[in-house]
């Protein structure tokens, strides 16, 4: 009985908080801009995209993209080519360079590759 | 719901835009042609990047011909050639002042190619001989006040563009081999 009398609090505590939370979230105004307010647009393909030849100086190559505040950034192409061996180590990939505030899109190859790599990207980009 | 509709709505536009591209590394495609305006900045060096396969210096602005408190990051040549140009890696330190000739790149991404490179209020310092070669061929490079690269004297001309190449050819500016010579020869009788 005791039992009983505990889960049936718990359970209307929980559901008085439930339901206090889904009146918050209702009642609260739409403040970020909709879907009908956004223009989208797709970033040209660059031209001169992350590449690194390792045969001529092996590092990392980084490329501002877009304004990561209004945008997502997504790989197109890796192409990598002339490896090496399993010691000749590459990699594309894109992360925010806080400094900047843009995504960036990096091509390495790591010291003493000798192996080319080349990464692609384009930005969705709303206004 | 809405926003997750819009969500799934960019990721799957996202997917579908992909495609391929082709070009390679061109100082020219990403800022412009050699012989294009540059724009006068002003900044502070916050980080430097002395590596291949080119070094870099992130600045913030704090004047010039751009507003103060700007994030940038100044772009240049791979650490070989930007020896060859005469700077070194204890040229360019955190909280140095630098003054800049410099061009933006053409995408409005937060990128400059410095055409020169002044540090702690030292000489302008060329760092892109091609550009210096056009300024030379067209008579303009003395009122510039630019300290010529180590490697201008015996570069090759042609990626200054072929009306350049004449041009020097007639200053008696190129040797037997078309390399450029600097600084130009004395004139006869002159010493």
């Amino acid at each position: 009985m005791k039992q009983a009398l505990i889960s049936a609090l718990v359970a209307a505590t929980v559901s008085f908080a439930v339901w206090q939370v889904a009146n918050r979230v209702a009642a609260e105004p739409e403040t970020s801009a909709t879907p009908a307010n956004l223009k989208l647009r797709v970033t040209e393909e660059l031209i001169e995209d992350g590449w690194v030849d390792g045969a001529r100086a092996p590092g990392a190559d980084h490329k501002p993209l877009a304004a990561a505040a209004s945008s997502i950034c997504y790989l197109t192409k890796i192409e990598i080519k002339g490896v090496q061996g399993p010691e000749d180590a590459n990699s594309c990939s894109i992360g925010v360079d806080e400094f900047t505030g843009f995504w960036q899109v990096t091509a390495a190859v790591a010291e003493g590759g000798k192996s080319q790599v080349r990464c692609n990207a384009r930005c969705l980009v709303w206004e | 719901m809405t926003h997750t509709r819009f969500a799934a709505a960019l990721v799957l536009g996202a997917l579908a835009l992909g495609a391929p591209a082709s070009g390679h590394h061109n100082s020219q495609a990403e800022f412009g042609p050699f012989a294009s305006p540059t724009i006068y900045v002003e900044g502070r060096i916050v980080g430097v990047n002395w590596a291949n396969p080119h070094v870099s210096f992130d600045i913030e602005t704090t004047g010039g011909e751009m507003p103060a408190g700007q994030h940038w990051r100044l772009e240049s040549h791979p650490i070989r050639i930007m020896e060859e140009y005469g700077f070194k890696q204890s040229d360019f330190n955190v909280g140095d002042t630098v003054k800049l000739r410099t061009w933006t790149h053409v995408r409005k991404q937060p990128l400059m190619w410095p055409r020169a490179i002044s540090i702690n209020g030292g000489p302008l310092r060329s760092n892109l001989r091609f550009t210096d070669m056009i300024d030379i061929a067209n008579g303009t490079f003395e009122s510039l006040h630019i300290e010529p690269p180590l490697n201008l004297n015996g570069s090759p001309p042609e990626r200054a563009g072929p009306e350049v190449v004449t041009k020097l050819r007639e200053m008696g500016l190129l040797d037997d081999k078309g390399l450029m010579i600097w600084p130009p020869p004395a004139a006869p009788g002159k010493r």
